[in-house]
């Protein structure tokens, strides 16, 4: 395999940067529970259109009448993300592994992340199910790769089975004691400033776009390009060097401020207990 | 102002303890906890030594795919995992010291416990197909369980009670309510991967042909069983989670 290949990997994961959602949408979903989708009443107004009989929107979300929301368009996208990962594991797992055919699934698969929350706001398919859909799959896809560097690194093995529990772990609480939460409407503020020093570090992670699209890209060029540093032998000289470089000087850093966002994370959920453990 | 009692009605007593009435009664005394405290229950202790014992399991079970001694130890850590899960609730309910904390830290560690588990697994097994299906079984294992957490805490009930379970799938109702089918599927799944660990370790005797036997006619059919429960609690919970959707939607309207 070829730097082409490498080159269309970094592109795929690349593009979808400039795709993410803002960091705006995203502070003020911190303390909702639908971390990737507002609810339904706040959606932004569908689009007009001029000379359409119909606007998309009266077609496709005339009512959870016409089009149930496990068939909603975003979600189709998901279940073909979720779909695109299996493959994808089946080509790095086998005994005579396909990294090409590996990395283009696995970058599709994550490319489309990307798609589906555009498809959700741009045809007001906006939906809870998305929203979980989405969280679960990024959290299967984080975890498939750390299990393929397993394989890869096998002597690093404890390193990416306790990352995957960090991340499992860290968004698992946190969306528990939001949605605990937010059914309960109990946010004081004596909680809010104990959270303070967390919520800091949380806030200037999302603060500015370019550092959390760096955050959350590094993570995932990281573990890649390590996959590819073990499995491409015949990755040339140069470009062999010139990766190298990239993941252990520019994604390494951006994979521990994104460990220890996680960590924040876990410990805002952790100290959410006090608002929660009263309710009985 | 000292008045003579003149009216035939007997005069007040001063009494110096309170007296009991109708209206009043004598409260006991409360028993405050703080918020710390919850972090110090007994089931949290419980909890913190599985995670520990996990991690150690992991970690023994990592060196023995290298050295092949440890494969004991790392099975007992786990197995003590297992069981460890079984204490907390029965300590939550005995002690009085329930807390929603503790629930979400026995469902993490139980997630993280089985899919450290199929990853070492997957390790183990060259087969490709054998590969696929621990992690496929991983993904099912996290994806339903997370969605049927999801969903139950959306219409605001515990994800194992008979009102957060009332309209779903009679397979999931099934494995709530019936503490029988619940045990079975749980501990012969846990038994089919313990099972599956040790029997790649183990020389060739007889032993080793009767934990087979054990293996695909008692523990495989639990844990076919206890997967097609988490399918149909993942297919139930995205149904629910999707009824909450329009009704939401429907209310906007």
């Amino acid at each position: 395999m070829r730097s082409p290949f490498l080159l269309l990997l970094i592109f795929a994961t690349l593009t979808s940067t400039f795709s993410l959602k803002s960091p705006t949408f995203v502070l003020q979903t911190l303390s909702t529970f639908e971390s990737t989708s507002p609810d339904v009443r706040s959606a932004p107004p569908p689009p007009q259109y001029d000379n359409v009989a119909l606007t998309p929107n009266q077609q496709i979300v005339g009512g959870g009448r016409k089009l149930p929301t496990w068939l909603y368009v975003p979600n189709l996208i998901g279940y073909a993300r979720l779909l695109l990962l299996f493959l994808s594991l089946r080509y790095a797992l086998s005994p005579h592994p396909r990294p090409g055919i590996f990395a283009m699934l696995y970058a599709s698969s994550a490319l489309s992340d990307a798609l589906d929350g555009k498809a959700a706001r741009a045809l007001n398919q906006v939906s809870n199910l998305g929203g979980l859909l989405d969280m679960v799959t990024d959290r299967l896809t984080t975890s498939s790769m750390l299990i393929i560097l397993t394989h890869v690194y096998k002597e690093y093995s404890m390193l990416w089975l306790s990352l995957i529990g960090l991340d499992v772990g860290s968004h698992w609480m946190f969306q528990y004691y939001n949605a605990l939460r937010g059914s309960h409407h109990k946010t004081t503020s004596t909680t809010s400033t104990s959270i303070n020093p967390l919520k800091r570090i949380i806030t200037y992670y999302y603060s500015s776009p370019i550092f959390f699209a760096y955050c959350c890209l590094a993570p995932e060029l990281f573990y890649g390009g390590l996959y590819i540093l073990g499995e491409f032998d015949s990755l040339e000289g140069r470009g062999r060097e010139v990766l190298r470089k990239f993941v252990w000087y520019i994604f390494m850093p951006g994979t521990i401020v994104k460990q220890i966002t996680n960590l924040a994370q876990l410990g805002e959920a952790i100290k959410g207990v006090d608002e929660v453990e009263a309710v009985v | 102002m000292a008045t003579t009692r003149r009216s035939k009605s007997p005069a007040k007593k001063v009494t110096k303890t309170p007296q009991l009435s109708v209206k009043t009664s004598i409260k006991p005394k409360k028993e405050l906890r703080k918020t710390a405290d919850v972090f110090l229950y007994i089931p949290q202790f419980v909890g913190y030594s599985r995670v520990l014992s996990t991690l150690l399991s992991m970690y023994y079970m990592t060196l023995s795919l290298t050295s092949g001694t440890h494969y004991l130890l790392a099975i007992n850590l786990y197995l003590y995992s297992f069981i460890g899960d079984l204490f907390d609730g029965m300590a939550a309910r005995k002690f009085n010291q329930s807390s929603k904390f503790g629930g979400v830290l026995d469902m993490v560690t139980d997630r993280c416990t089985t899919a450290g588990m199929l990853v070492v697994l997957s390790w183990i097994y060259v087969n490709e197909g054998m590969k696929l299906m621990f992690l496929g079984l991983f993904f099912l294992d996290i994806s339903s369980h997370w969605m049927q957490m999801t969903s139950s805490l959306m219409i605001g009930e515990h994800h194992k009670s008979k009102e957060g379970n009332a309209k779903r799938f009679f397979l999931v109702r099934l494995f709530y309510e019936n503490y029988a089918f619940f045990g079975y599927c749980c501990v012969g799944a846990e038994l089919t991967y313990v099972l599956l660990y040790i029997l790649a370790y183990l020389p060739s005797s007889p032993t080793k042909i009767y934990t087979e036997y054990a293996l695909y006619y008692v523990c495989t059919p639990a844990c076919v069983c206890k997967n097609i429960v988490n399918l149909a609690q993942l297919a139930s919970a995205s149904w629910v989670i999707a009824e909450e959707d329009v009704r939401v939607f429907n209310k906007g309207q």
